[in-house]
């Protein structure tokens, strides 16, 4: 498949539409890059309140495969961000959803941000892409790790559009 | 049963022959079985002529003459009532108390020979009999029925052969006396009890001309030691196997075929534990394995009014959907396009699940069979067959390329430290079940891992720097010698000493240049260790320059062999040979290869094996392949004129080199198997 089939195009906009219709609460923005190419698309994240990401702001670029939503879409961060299961370099997720494997085609992309903000909440530590901040997990220090991931959180916050 | 000391003069020295033919040899047993018979004949004071073992269930009463165990030459005639017979056969000592059969063409036989028994025969000749019979049987006469034919006693014989052929009218006619007993033989229809009979052969003392053709058959389909069995499966074949098992477990427990498939997959088609595992919690298994409790409805598309798909998002009234028993709906198209996904580019068959979110639920092969297309459906049958393959261990596909073929060996991965398995697919391609890897007979898989591994690796540099450098005696800096004379400085520590001798150069006084300090302690100790590593690694590469050679060889013989075509053309043309006349050079250059890469794997066999006789006659052998091997190759690396006039010595010495190789791979084979040869590893 090269292009988006006509089903691939129908359910993007399906999607926008309903984004619109009732926004995601951990979402700051979702939507194509460019009205002309609905294969990329780009999406703000929040911060949970309550967790040392709390008062944050991500970006992240979203690409979706031809064959979407039968493959899962590749979910990057650009903005920095400091968790055991993203990569500081360039903003990897190591997620099971965004798997071939654990991909379900009912799983829209707003489900799957709000799944990754969940991620924030929920880091797991044992399979771990950040190392550094996933040691000190391990080692309990939550401390340390509170103040690496506040640190990092206020000072790579998105600051696109403000 | 192994007991020698029984076995008679004349036995014994077919026993020895019997040792030189390991095929033979391999039937020690019966051949021992043989020489309790001919025993008994002989220990029998009297000569007793043939011994009737029936099944008394089998006989008309009072029809048969049952001399047995030694009855009197009168009662022979009698006729004895099945009770009669019945206390004569229990009275009988030892082995010979146990239940005997007789064959059809024993039973004929034997009436045949009572028959003889009815003529005055000597004493002395009923002995012969028996005698004659054992060292045929040893001999290894070339068929049954010629054996029948050469017996004392000329006008019996053709009596008896007639018998033998059952050629009922004529043998009562030309039977004068004994009319009663031949028609009694043509006529009772024993070959219905074939079947019976032929399972009980072992135990058959009663003939030995038939238990002999029977061990003949015996010795043709035997595999040679280092054979292992097994089976070429063709796809068809195993989707057979697997059919036939999912139908067990639908009867067993009662489950819809396709989903006793999916449980079965999910147990790695064990499927004693899976029905263990079953009766013992069957909606937990059913859970696990990706299958619901309810197995009501059949699959069925339908539309549903107010349907909206998850996937495509489409809605309308006429939409077609599909789901399976968990519930979970979706539009055909996208339900068609998730199983193609999954089929086509992910290569998943047996764990497709159901597309609905955190479902676990198994596609089952009817929803398959409505959903997807038929190119698909075949693919997805194709990724099921491999998994199937993948799962079972007695299972392994044929490593050659674009080869079809599956092989079904029993051979289990424990045993493999002492069998080597090698087998040969239907492509004519031979290799190894244990490890895939192409045919290494006779070393076990362990070895050639390790081998191949030192082979590759750098585990030998290490062996070279210890072979090829000293070490400083003071400061164990590896020292290189890159020539020039033995007074060495270590550039090092500036130590001073003497290569040849590693003393230290201050004690060699004048001596320079020719050390004659050999005794000096000093030098020794250094020189021991040396010695060690150097001779280690002299040892492997003793092994490994003849491996390579081989592995060198048997390649130039291949390429010898793409032009043994054009060999042959031109020999045609040149000889007037015809196609067919010249395929001894096929067969030579095929025995080469094979031969070749026997030899190169005794090689690595051998640095392996710890020094004792065996290993010697290991040895030995190996030698007599290779130089077989040897002057093999070299004949047929003449100019072609002169191919056809060697045509026989190629024939002669390409059967020769065959032999040599079973003969080598047999005894190890064999040795390995019983423990005899153990690798030092």
């Amino acid at each position: 498949m090269a292009g988006p089939s006509g089903n691939t195009t129908q359910r993007l906009i399906r999607e926008l539409k309903e984004y619109h219709k009732t926004p995601n609460e951990s979402l700051l923005h979702l939507g194509p890059v460019d009205e002309e190419d609905l294969l990329h698309w780009e999406a703000v994240l929040k911060g949970v309140n309550g967790t040392p990401y709390e008062g944050g702001l991500w970006h992240l670029r979203i690409a979706i495969p031809p064959n979407y939503p039968l493959a899962p879409p590749t979910i990057h961060f650009t903005t920095k961000i400091s968790h055991p299961n993203i990569s500081f370099t360039n903003g990897e997720i190591c997620l099971t959803l965004l798997t071939t494997e654990h991909w379900s085609p009912v799983y829209t992309l707003s489900t799957t941000l709000t799944a990754i903000q969940q991620l924030l909440t929920d880091p797991q530590p044992d399979s771990p892409l950040n190392v550094d901040v996933a040691a000190l997990l391990r080692d309990g220090d939550l401390a340390a790790w509170e103040s690496v991931v506040r640190y990092w959180t206020a000072e790579e916050r998105w600051k696109g559009g403000q | 049963m192994g007991d020698a000391q029984v076995i008679h003069a004349n036995a014994t020295s077919k026993y020895s022959v019997l040792k030189r033919f390991p095929r033979i040899c391999l039937h020690i047993d019966s051949f021992d079985f043989y020489l309790h018979v001919g025993r008994r004949f002989k220990s029998d004071t009297k000569p007793k002529n043939k011994v009737d073992f029936r099944r008394a269930s089998e006989e008309p009463p009072g029809r048969l003459h049952l001399p047995f165990p030694t009855p009197p030459p009168t009662i022979r005639a009698q006729v004895l009532s099945s009770d009669v017979w019945r206390r004569n056969r229990t009275s009988t000592p030892g082995k010979f108390a146990t239940s005997f059969t007789t064959p059809p063409t024993t039973r004929k036989r034997t009436a045949a020979e009572a028959a003889i028994d009815n003529e005055p025969l000597p004493a002395a000749q009923g002995h012969r009999t028996a005698t004659s019979h054992r060292s045929r049987k040893t001999d290894s006469a070339p068929t049954a029925t010629s054996d029948t034919t050469e017996r004392p006693g000329s006008a019996s014989s053709v009596s008896r052969k007639k018998g033998f052929l059952g050629t009922p009218a004529s043998t009562t006619a030309s039977m004068d006396s004994d009319d009663d007993f031949m028609s009694d033989v043509s006529s009772d229809g024993f070959l219905g009890t074939q079947g019976s009979d032929n399972e009980s052969l072992g135990e058959d003392f009663g003939d030995l001309d038939t238990g002999f053709s029977d061990d003949k058959d015996l010795i043709r389909d035997k595999r040679k030691p280092y054979e292992v069995e097994f089976k070429v499966l063709d796809p068809p074949d195993i989707d057979q196997e697997q059919n036939t098992q999912v139908d067990e477990v639908c009867a067993v427990l009662g489950l819809p075929p396709e989903s006793a498939a999916i449980l079965l997959r999910f147990g790695r088609w064990n499927k004693e534990k899976l029905i263990e595992s079953y009766m013992d919690h069957p909606e937990e298994t059913l859970e696990d394995a990706g299958l619901g409790t309810d197995f009501e409805g059949y699959a069925k598309t339908e539309v549903v009014p107010g349907f909206m798909c998850d996937i495509c998002c489409e809605e309308g009234d006429d939409l077609e959907t599909y789901a399976m028993r968990c519930g979970h709906r979706f539009c055909v198209d996208c339900y068609r396009h998730y199983l193609g996904q999954k089929i086509k580019e992910e290569g998943e068959a047996a764990r497709i699940q159901c597309p609905g979110n955190g479902c676990t639920r198994i596609v089952d092969s009817k929803s398959m069979d409505l959903l997807v297309t038929k190119d698909l459906n075949e693919r997805y049958c194709e990724l099921l067959t491999r998994t199937y393959v993948d799962d079972k261990e007695n299972l392994k596909w044929c490593p050659a390329p674009n080869c079809k073929y599956a092989i079904d060996c029993g051979v289990r991965t424990r045993d493999l430290r002492r069998v080597v398995p090698t087998v040969r697919c239907f492509c004519k391609h031979e290799f190894c079940f244990g490890c895939t890897l192409a045919d290494h007979q006779p070393t076990p898989c362990t070895l050639v891992k390790m081998w191949l591994q030192k082979c590759e690796d750098d585990s030998e540099t290490a062996n070279w720097i210890s072979a090829n450098t000293k070490e400083c005696p003071r400061c164990n800096s590896t020292i290189e010698k890159n020539g020039g004379c033995n007074h060495m400085t270590c550039r090092k520590c500036k130590h001073e000493f003497c290569w040849m001798c590693m003393g230290l150069w201050s004690e060699h006084g004048t001596s320079w240049y020719n050390c004659n300090r050999y005794e000096e302690k000093s030098g020794s100790d250094a020189r021991s260790a040396q010695a060690k590593s150097r001779s280690f690694l002299e040892r492997y590469l003793h092994y490994y320059n003849r491996y390579a050679n081989h592995e060198q060889s048997a390649k130039l013989d291949k390429d010898l062999y793409l032009k043994t075509e054009k060999k042959m053309t031109s020999l045609q043309s040149q000889s007037g040979l015809s196609w067919i006349e010249v395929q001894f050079l096929d067969t030579a250059s095929q025995a080469l290869q094979q031969c070749r890469q026997t030899l190169k794997w005794t090689y690595a066999f051998a640095f392996y094996l710890a020094r004792n006789n065996l290993t010697e006659i290991f040895e030995d052998n190996q030698k007599d392949l290779e130089m077989a091997v040897e002057s093999l190759s070299e004949m047929f690396e003449k100019p072609v004129s002169e191919l056809a006039g060697l045509k026989v010595d190629i024939l002669d010495k390409t059967a020769y080199c065959n032999k040599r190789r079973v003969i080598l791979l047999s005894d190890t084979a064999e040795n390995l198997k019983n423990g005899k040869i153990s690798p030092v590893v």
